[in-house]
């Protein structure tokens, strides 16, 4: 068993979090909060919105009358389109209650890369840190814009499964509800004993993790009491989104109560329908919610759905004469998924490595499943992690790796040297003998990094520098590690290292192809 | 440790076939080449080819747009960083 160690660590990013609202006095508070709220509602709600047109001279009346106590006309940049150049300009300032509310989001931009730097564990885990530092790197590319606001937690963990829910845009496609993981002695027993393994493996890494995926709190009546002994031994409160805020308020008020005693980063409250957002202000007030992220997926909602799950299948093309309900699309939003990590359902006693991807036909989830283990016991968690890391999380380049580029970067060959553009970014290489042609060959795919090596080193290129660069290439996340493409750690190899099989395809070409043309 | 030795290394490798593909078959990352080398008698070290490989004029620009920070094509966008971004406005 591992040896229980209780992290002594506090969350970094939590502790930020609660230094920028300690920075406020109640009266700055009360104005972040209700101008919180008047967004929620301007977002939300076409009718708030025509009435504010309607009124363009008395829009604190407006307000006033959803009890939002702020004044619209002080905080113009955030929603009137001719003023939204002023955001994050000096002169924002002649609007206080937008200045107020912008150097608030700042501060919580920069607390939200604290957060990711928190799931950082080079010495707890270099293999795994490294692996998720790639993908990290990988999706900041991938996924356009979204790339960059992922914080990438290293573990969640589902306590029921099946979601009683059931949104129609589920990007996760949640199933049916099945059952409930219980706090029962041996259940708590087993949670409480792979928590202390997480924290032996991981550090204080282990503290950016949450408890729910394709599940919803609020089905595991014991979900309270899971969370705190997830405190207890990282020494950090899990975040918790929730679509059904109001199914028990009382159960929603003790989560928050627990937030504010163990000091979490910002709770999420998915909003469905309009008339939840009602009933949600009306139960809650805007203090109450300062800390708690409204997810506006409401139909009238000017926020664009993720197109991945469920979402993305209600997109297809309906059978004739049926409709068709599209939700507006975002090219750039097109996974929920931020856990580069460990995704572990309680219930099937299920261990998957995941992480992010842009939604396709590969990955309609919008993430990547390396592999998947299951476990009866904490020692059999233990190892089945363990065994993750082994197949999946090679810290270099083997000679039988086949290479490629990843599949969304657009490759273009210059005379001695090549670039590689992703959606915001581009790299270049060149500089020395062979740059070029090993651009050809890891473009073209097919060929190991052993013969592409041979090819190079045969006409004149430095061993040392196309090692070199190949590693360089393959820890910048680079290099193909899709494993429906047959990439790097797609392997199956057994315990002496012999590769037993490939997951994907990836077109074989060989090394006299590839010296027949020099 | 020298880099006399990486140089003998490299220059021996073009002269044998045998050692090139022991070489492809084993060695493909710079610790595994170490390894290799040190294996068949070359004092060299993991500073040693990093030197020896920087030195040869390669170059890896990296360029990535910060997105999270305005970059965005709505501007709602930071109203609610950690949702995605919303279209719309109030003129």
């Amino acid at each position: 068993m591992a040896k229980a160690r209780v992290a002594t660590r506090l969350n970094v990013a939590a502790e930020r979090y609660r230094e920028i609202l300690d920075r406020h006095d109640a009266e700055e508070l009360r104005t972040l909060a209700h101008t919180k709220r008047f967004l929620e509602r301007y977002v939300a709600d076409p009718r708030f919105r025509s009435k504010l047109q309607e009124k363009p001279d008395a829009p604190q009346l407006v307000a006033e009358a959803y009890g939002i106590a702020i004044d619209p006309s002080q905080a113009l940049p955030l929603f009137s389109t001719d003023h939204m150049r002023f955001r994050f300009s000096e002169e924002e300032a002649r609007w206080p209650v937008a200045k107020t509310w912008d150097d608030y989001q700042s501060e919580m931009a920069e607390c939200r890369m604290l957060h990711q730097r928190a799931g950082d564990c080079a010495d707890a885990s270099p293999r795994f840190d490294a692996w998720r530092q790639r993908q990290i790197r990988r999706a900041r590319g991938e996924l356009g814009a979204m790339g960059s606001v992922i914080t990438h937690p290293i573990l969640a963990f589902e306590l029921s499964a099946g979601c009683t829910v059931g949104c129609w845009f589920c990007g996760v496609s949640a199933g049916r509800f099945r059952g409930n993981f219980v706090y029962s002695v041996e259940n708590a027993r087993l949670w409480r004993t792979i928590l202390d393994h997480c924290v032996d493996l991981f550090g204080t890494a282990a503290q950016i993790g949450f408890c729910y995926w394709a599940t919803d709190p609020t089905d595991n009546p014991d979900y309270p009491r899971f969370i705190a002994d997830y405190h207890t031994v990282t020494g950090s409160l899990p975040q918790t989104t929730t679509a059904a805020p109001l199914k028990n308020p009382a159960f929603t008020r003790e989560i928050l109560r627990l937030s504010d005693q163990h000091r979490c980063v910002i709770n999420r409250f998915s909003i469905l329908t309009l008339r939840m957002l009602d009933a949600v202000h009306a139960v809650f007030s805007a203090e109450e919610l300062m800390k708690v992220d409204l997810v506006l997926q409401n139909r009238e909602s000017l926020t664009s759905k993720a197109i991945v799950g469920r979402a993305r299948e209600r997109a297809q093309p309906a059978a004739p004469g049926r409709p068709v309900s599209t939700p507006i699309a975002d090219p750039d939003h097109s996974t929920i998924c931020c856990v580069s990590g460990f995704l572990v359902n309680m219930v099937d006693r299920s261990i998957q490595l995941v992480t992010p991807t842009r939604c396709s036909d590969r990955w309609p989830l919008g993430y990547r499943v390396f592999g998947e283990r299951r476990f009866a016991t904490a020692p059999e968690f233990r190892a089945g992690v363990e065994e993750l890391i082994d197949a999946h999380m090679p810290e270099e380049i083997a000679s039988a790796d086949v290479l490629s580029f990843r599949d969304d970067l657009t490759y273009h060959r210059k005379p001695n040297s090549f670039e590689l553009r992703t959606r915001n970014g581009h790299f270049a290489l060149g500089g020395f003998p062979g740059a070029g042609r090993l651009g050809d060959m890891i473009h073209k795919s097919g060929m190991t990094a052993g013969e592409i090596q041979a090819v190079l080193t045969r006409s004149g290129a430095d061993i040392f520098v196309i090692a070199d660069v190949m590693q360089q290439l393959f820890d910048r996340g680079l290099l193909s590690e899709d494993p429906k493409l047959g990439g790097i750690g797609s392997a199956v190899v057994d315990q002496k290292g012999r590769v037993l099989a490939v997951l994907g395809k990836s077109p074989r070409r060989t090394v006299q192809e590839e010296n027949d043309k020099s | 440790m020298s880099s006399a030795e990486v140089e003998r290394f490299v220059s021996d490798l073009k002269a044998d076939a045998k050692l090139q593909a022991d070489v492809q078959a084993n060695a493909a990352s710079v610790p595994a080449l170490l390894q290799f080398a040190k294996e068949r008698g070359y004092d060299i070290t993991i500073d040693d080819i990093r030197e020896h490989a920087r030195s040869q004029n390669q170059e890896l620009t990296d360029e990535q747009l910060d997105t999270a920070l305005g970059g965005r094509s709505s501007p709602f966008s930071f109203l609610f960083p950690f949702q995605g971004g919303f279209q719309g406005g109030f003129s």
